[in-house]
């Protein structure tokens, strides 16, 4: 019978399904063609990217030494030996952005390596186990909402004094509650899984399962949430700068550089115009990158 | 003359990955009959359904050679024409009435207002005729029903509900696209009553998308079985303890049986040759 | 094997309580493959989380080896008793190679021998090494439960409990399945206590059957007296007639 031929008994044959294993590195070449596909998100990748050139060479960008004062140049408008002017004590504004480019990157990234780990723990272990102690950790978490979080840094650094790396911890404190609430509501989907209630059946620990099972999936919503955060980072930290309160002089801040600047505003513009021009630039390509991560990295939005 | 007919159809998606060819070279014309379409998961055979409708998401390919319900192409008419279509000449019963009734308006207004969508007809006579079409399905308190919402009605109810909204306006042509495949075994039977009922007498031809050719083989006149894409079988549901091609037969006799219990069941092997013949005959 | 006593258990919402299990009493014996059948909310999926410690506050008493599992620590109960779901996409995690998967039952016990006992795990599903490297998503439904099955089986428990564990599958791949499942049974003497809605499914693995309606069993009744028609209760001659009707 031509039947017999195609259907046989057999124990455990298997279906000639198996798809094609892409390697890791061609997945996050595809990933990253993917999101540089969008053009506001490539101008994202593209800003940040220049930022992070900027602060890396910046000895050999920048045009001039941005500490040192040239009183014989003070307030020039930009020309072609001072590409943006100079500031009140002649020195160079472009080469001072150059170099202000190290001061925020530095914020947002002691920030994000506080925040991100502190609002994943705190997130995840009162997702995973509700009851009381999810009550005492959203209650706390809710305290630290409730303030604007500008309010709060300056509260933070009024105590502790000024200084950068007393703007951070203060930025730190205010921004980890929105990390931690989101971590908690992935948690929350997650605790019930599937996969989660296998772990558990083989005896796996708590401790286990939030760190190889629960953490990990939160992490492409943790990683969107942190980039966005960069950009509300950058500003929190100019507005400390210009109060004062973030770095002092004579290190080049672009918060700071507005702030002296003020003063000088209307008859020496360039002096506000570019480094407020560089705060826009870089926390709008944060936005805009941090949303191309999430069409990527986040299946709910497609 | 047939009500539908489909030649050569051709759909592709459009992946990260390339192109994927999900339906190839289907081709079927449906007269006043009972048809199903039966494969696996990923055969292509909801897609089928879609592409009639032209409800398939935008960066979806469709190509035919022609594709009309009675003489008007459905490929090249314009969006209002084929929004005429889908109410009134094709409409399409999905598998999970949770999904497709909506949850914030009682069933009993979805149902009239489907109606007054093709007909102008007074508020109180849509609310008599979608009454006596709950009737006509089997419930048994409709007034009670009418004013219900729909996440206060069982599932089988609310398959009932969408079969009464989609009967209504007295289409042509129902695609019922699994059906009954959310539903408890023997909810699924009384579902299926209604409906074999309701399109017989109102003389509308069904398109019963499944998986299960047993169920469909009790019920519909003719089965198209597709594979991978490809229709490899086109046989009178009657016929179908003889079929031919192995992948229905496979299909057939991989169900555990009461009756006759076999130690192992069988179990297919897939032959690249199924695809390269270009499917039936 | 498994002796469930009297076992209820109750949900309570906010307005209400809501009885899911009442009076529940079963016994299974060493190496039996038991069923359990009924439709959407019957309780028969309740049963089995109950033993797999998912459910608290449930009334009764169950005992796994004529230990009650009340006192019995999760990790404790692992050594004896594994669970198959219904999704397969579900119960792998998507983040987690195949190789990730099955050697976390091994770390967490700390067996040393892992790579011979994931390699001897895959061959007894009808799997190679070739899987390992490989996520959930790069490998079929019917593989992927594959993988689950042998996940479960890693640690060589005496009890599988089998939650719907075909119907998520086409049927060419059910039939697949329900034949790895008799031959692991017969392979490994293994005790199932199988839920599903399909009487075919359960009568083609399992030699007694329970049939649960509004969580409660109506009748516990063998597979022959099953196909044979011989039942007592209404609504199991419903179910049947069902079944049959649909051959």
């Amino acid at each position: 019978m031509k039947n017999q031929q195609t259907l046989r008994h057999a124990d455990f044959p298997l279906s000639p399904r198996a798809g094609v294993m892409p390697g890791k590195g061609a997945a996050f070449l595809k990933s990253f063609r993917k999101l540089c596909r969008n053009p506001l998100s490539a101008s994202g990748v593209v800003i940040v990217a220049v930022l992070l050139i900027l602060a890396m060479a910046a000895p050999w960008i920048a045009t001039h030494d941005p500490l040192v004062q040239d009183l014989s140049r003070v307030l020039s408008a930009p020309s072609a030996a001072h590409w943006f002017g100079t500031d009140e004590y002649g020195r160079d504004i472009f080469s001072r952005i150059v170099y202000g480019s190290r001061v925020t990157l530095y914020i947002i990234f002691l920030v994000t390596i506080i925040v991100g780990p502190i609002g994943l723990l705190i997130g995840t272990v009162s997702g995973y186990f509700g009851g009381w102690v999810d009550s005492v950790f959203m209650r706390i978490t809710d305290i630290f909402i409730s303030f604007p979080s500008l309010v709060l840094a300056l509260a933070f650094v009024a105590a502790l004094g000024p200084g950068l790396e007393h703007a951070v911890i203060a930025i730190a404190l205010t921004s980890w509650p929105p990390v931690a609430r989101l971590a908690r509501a992935e948690t929350m989907t997650f605790r019930k899984s599937d996969y989660v209630v296998a772990a558990q059946l083989q005896g796996a620990s708590a401790a286990r399962i939030l760190f190889h099972y629960i953490a990990i999936m939160c992490l492409p919503s943790l990683i969107v949430r942190l980039t966005m955060n960069m950009a509300t980072v950058i500003l929190t930290a100019a507005a400390l700068g210009f109060l004062g309160l973030g770095a002092q002089p004579p290190l080049p801040e672009w918060g700071a550089m507005i702030s002296t600047g003020r003063s000088y505003m209307l008859e020496s513009w360039w002096l506000v115009a570019f480094p407020g021009a560089a705060i826009m630039l870089v926390s709008l390509a944060f936005n805009l990158l941090g949303d191309g991560l999430r069409d990527l990295l986040d299946p709910r939005t497609e | 003359m047939s009500v539908l007919t489909v030649e050569k159809l051709n759909v592709t998606f459009r992946t990260d990955d390339g192109a994927k060819h999900a339906v190839r070279d289907v081709s079927f014309t449906l007269n006043n009959e009972k048809l199903a379409i039966v494969g696996e998961s990923g055969s292509g055979k909801s897609t089928v359904g879609k592409a009639i409708l032209r409800l398939n998401s935008p960066s979806t390919q469709v190509r035919a050679e022609r594709l009309a319900f009675r003489d008007q192409d459905l490929l090249t008419c314009s969006e209002k024409a084929m929004r005429t279509i889908r109410g009134q000449h094709i409409s399409m019963i999905m598998q999970d009435p949770k999904f497709s009734l909506n949850p914030v308006v009682s069933v009993g207004d979805q149902i009239a207002e489907a109606l007054r969508v093709h007909r102008r007809i007074s508020r109180q006579a849509a609310r008599e005729a979608a009454l006596d079409m709950l009737r006509e399905v089997s419930i048994s308190d409709p007034e009670h029903v009418f004013d219900q919402y729909p996440h206060e009605i069982s599932g089988g109810m609310g398959q009932r509900v969408m079969i009464a909204m989609m009967v209504i306006p007295e289409p042509d042509i129902i695609i019922a696209d699994e059906p009954t495949s959310a539903l408890d075994v023997s909810v699924q039977q009384d579902v299926l009553d209604i409906l074999t009922r309701l399109i017989e007498k109102k003389n509308i031809s069904l398109i019963f998308i499944s998986h299960d050719l047993n169920l469909v083989k009790k019920f519909c006149d003719r089965v198209l079985v597709m594979y991978s894409g490809q229709v490899v079988e086109s046989i009178k549901a009657s016929d179908l303890a003889n079929a031919s091609h192995p992948y229905t037969r496979g299909l057939m006799e991989s169900l555990p049986s009461l009756r006759h219990r076999r130690a192992t069941l069988p179990v297919m092997t897939r032959d690249p040759a199924w695809l390269a013949q270009g499917g039936a005959p | 094997m498994i002796a469930i006593d009297s076992l209820s258990f109750d949900v309570s919402t906010f307005t209400r309580r809501k009885r899911i299990l009442s009076d529940i009493s079963l016994e299974i014996g060493k190496g039996e493959c038991f069923g359990l059948v009924g439709e959407s909310g019957s309780g028969k999926s309740s049963i089995l989380k109950c033993l797999a410690g998912q459910f608290q506050g449930w009334e009764g008493a169950i005992e796994i080896e004529g230990r009650s599992i009340a006192d019995t620590p999760p990790k404790k109960r692992s050594d004896t008793l594994q669970m198959v779901f219904q999704d397969p996409f579900g119960a792998l995690h998507p983040r987690h190679t195949i190789r990730k998967i099955l050697s976390e039952p091994l770390a967490i016990k700390g067996v040393a021998d892992r790579a011979e006992r994931i390699e001897k795990a895959l061959t007894d599903v009808g799997l190679d090494a070739s899987f390992l490297p490989r996520y959930p998503h790069q490998i079929s439904g019917g593989q992927r439960q594959r993988v689950a099955i042998a996940r479960a089986i890693i640690m060589d428990p005496s009890i599988l409990l089998l939650d719907e564990p075909t119907s998520a599958l086409d049927v060419s791949v059910q039939a697949e399945i329900l034949n790895l499942l008799a031959s692991l049974h017969q392979r490994h003497q293994l005790t199932y206590l199988m839920v599903s809605h399909d009487l075919g499914v359960i009568a083609h693995l399992c030699e007694r059957v329970a049939v649960m309606q509004a969580g409660q069993i109506v009748e516990i009744v063998s597979r022959d007296d099953l196909v044979e028609g011989n039942v007592t209760h209404p609504y199991t001659r419903e179910l049947l007639e069902h079944a049959f009707s649909r051959e």
